[in-house]
């Protein structure tokens, strides 16, 4: 068997082509290989959003709960807001469907989100979700003929209401308070989820939903 | 060549033997719910974003009547006044875009309009309120809310060549005065969000004619 002897190579007129191909690419500028290079999906949309709500309230928080911390310095989430928008141009029927400790359903509201329309819910007027845990929020969009139709994107708003001591001049003491905010998008499920039960499952809590005011 | 004798074998080389048995038995199975295809990051040509300007006297749990002294005045101290909402577009491509930017009433009728230029690696910030309601509509646009709609072209070929290429972020400012005569600005931030193509294609081109009248 015989190895090959580099320095026994002549060259040849494809070796030359070769280098030439490997200089002009290093000349040109990155390339890229196909394997990961994906077509853009173009943005996507679903039937089945989610969306993670907090209405717990805290006392304090991390090294804000020294020893010198001040208990009256707490942080209250007082409410959070679904918020829903209609990019498309067909009329849809929206689930909003709150649950708490895992499978507990705590609460349920229709909403109709006309095309370019915009809805939102606030969950602890309508459900009175605070001084308690977290929930997860789900949202399940239907057309007029009832079927799942995807075509609705949300966001959900917290707002937490923070205390602070003052003194005035006089040397009267109040409570003032301050709301902050955060705010993310309601995360796309894919379909297959819904079709797995998940949609019977909150098509089923219709008679218990509020309806649209 | 002898065979393995399993009688021979210790309980834990024998457990992981008849799994591993078992695994090319009966093959490797994937869930349904979990093989997505990847998308590798995307791009829209139509981005959709949502303002809010209404003032609030109280927010939900703050407008129980939960303070000390039972005070309900006090303890609604948080006026909330939407001040304005920008809109940050980024163009992390090498083409040069142009953005329409539409704003609807909560009902789904437009109402004004704007267009930017988005260069390549550029950011583009434009207020709602400032730079849209108020050109556009003369007034002030405090307690108007709905959605925006974003719709991206070559800026070579503005309204016959839509163009994906433009990321973009809502920030919404909140002013709130309590009791106290304070006044302070707080802010919260998400994304626009992208919406396929098919979507824009589907709308009609009656709707971008109406976006593009208004806007350009």
């Amino acid at each position: 068997m015989k190895f090959l002897k580099l320095t026994s190579i002549k060259p040849s007129r494809g070796m030359a082509l070769a280098a030439v191909a490997v200089l002009s690419a290093l000349a040109v500028g990155a390339t890229f290989s196909t394997v990961f290079n994906f077509r853009s999906s173009g943005g996507s949309l679903s039937a089945y959003l989610i969306g993670a709500a907090n209405g717990r309230n805290h006392t304090c928080f991390g090294t804000a709960c020294g020893p010198t911390y001040d208990p009256l310095a707490g942080s209250d989430t007082i409410e959070v807001v679904v918020r829903l928008g209609n990019p498309t141009n067909v009329a849809l029927k929206a689930i909003i469907a709150v649950y708490r400790d895992g499978d507990t359903f705590r609460g349920c509201v229709q909403k109709t989100v006309d095309p370019n329309a915009y809805r939102d819910v606030k969950l602890v007027q309508l459900f009175g979700l605070y001084d308690t845990e977290d929930f997860t929020v789900k949202v399940l969009t239907r057309d007029f003929a009832n079927k799942v139709q995807a075509g609705v994107k949300g966001w959900l708003t917290h707002f937490t209401a923070e205390t602070f001591d003052s003194w005035s001049q006089g040397n009267t003491f109040s409570q003032n308070r301050f709301l902050h905010m955060h705010e993310t998008e309601l995360k796309e499920v894919p379909h297959e989820v819904l079709r797995a039960g998940e949609a019977d499952k909150l098509i089923a809590l219709l008679p218990d939903c509020l309806p649209d005011t | 060549m002898g065979f393995l004798d399993f009688a021979k074998q210790k309980p834990r080389l024998l457990l992981l033997g008849v799994i591993v048995a078992s695994a090319l038995a009966v093959g490797f199975t994937y869930t349904k719910f979990f093989v997505f295809p990847s998308s590798g990051g995307s791009l829209s040509p139509y981005l959709l974003g949502y303002y809010d300007l209404r003032t609030d006297d109280c927010i939900g749990a703050a407008c129980a009547d939960n303070n000390e002294d039972g005070n309900p005045g006090e303890a609604a101290g948080i006026l909330t006044n939407r001040t304005d909402v920008a809109i940050d577009l980024s163009n992390p491509t090498r083409t040069v875009l142009r953005a329409l930017i539409s704003v609807f009433d909560d009902a789904g009728t437009i109402i004004a309009c704007t267009t930017r230029p988005v260069e390549s690696n550029d950011t583009t910030r434009v207020f709602v309120n400032n730079d849209i309601l108020i050109p556009f509509l003369g007034s002030n646009g405090d307690g108007k809310f709905g959605v925006i709609k974003v719709v991206t072209f070559l800026e070579a070929n503005i309204l016959t060549a839509v163009q994906a290429g433009v990321k973009g972020w809502l920030t919404h400012y909140v002013s709130e005065s309590d009791d106290g005569g304070h006044q302070l600005i707080f802010t919260r931030q998400s994304q626009m969000q992208q919406v396929p193509v098919e979507v824009l294609k589907r709308n009609s081109n009656a709707e971008l004619g109406t976006i593009a009248e208004l806007c350009l």
